[in-house]
């Protein structure tokens, strides 16, 4: 059997656990289909972000009682329950929600998208997958 | 009856013709449920089911 290259996993799971501890005081805001939000951005921005009835600027609290953990090679992260915007009215069409950690002066976490979306009246759940390492929401 | 909570208020769930649409992307499958009263959009909401993203940490070769 030959020998591997590779990152250890456990330096990755030291590295993401450095971030998403106890400590971190995570959120998720919305961006507009129209913004330019993504990696590049360091930290949480209030350019693009969505507006409309019952969105608060910044947007709402995640839930982060999930360690990172190993599996194999992967280690991997999810927020411990779904995102919800409750009875919002979005009508300009978003496609992005960033995380990131009003802990350490807002700083990024990542960015998702999904195809432009509006609300009325309505909720808007993002629905966390399952905390594994196919399919938790962030694994390195 | 029913109520769902709509822009014209509260109307009866058996008066709303209700429509979901599923799209399944690369990013998130999305299932958008949509409320109309007489031809008109008066709710819409929507469940996004996100798909993972990888942080990529590599050793490179020597």
């Amino acid at each position: 059997m030959a020998n591997t290259a590779g990152v250890s996993v456990q330096f990755k799971q030291d590295a993401m656990a450095a971030i998403l501890n106890g400590a971190s005081a995570l959120k998720a805001a919305l961006y507009l289909a129209s913004a330019t939000t993504g990696a590049a951005n360091t930290a949480y921005t209030a350019t693009g972000e969505v507006s409309g009835a019952n969105y608060t600027a910044g947007g709402v609290a995640v839930a982060n009682a999930n360690a990172v953990q190993i599996t194999g090679s992967t280690a991997y992260w999810t927020p411990s329950a779904n995102i919800q915007y409750p009875n919002v009215t979005l009508s300009t069409s978003f496609d992005a929600v960033m995380i990131y950690d009003t802990a350490r002066a807002n700083k990024a976490i990542g960015v998702w998208t999904f195809s432009p979306q509006t609300v009325i009246a309505g909720t808007l759940t993002l629905v966390m997958p399952a905390n594994d390492a196919a399919n938790a929401l962030l694994r390195s | 009856m029913q109520s769902i909570a709509t822009i014209l208020g509260l109307l009866p769930r058996d008066e709303l013709e209700i429509r979901e649409v599923v799209t399944d992307e690369a990013q998130a499958t999305l299932v958008a449920t949509e409320y109309r009263y007489h031809g008109q959009l008066v709710r819409r909401d929507v469940e996004a089911r996100l798909k993972p993203i990888d942080l990529t940490l590599e050793a490179k070769e020597m």
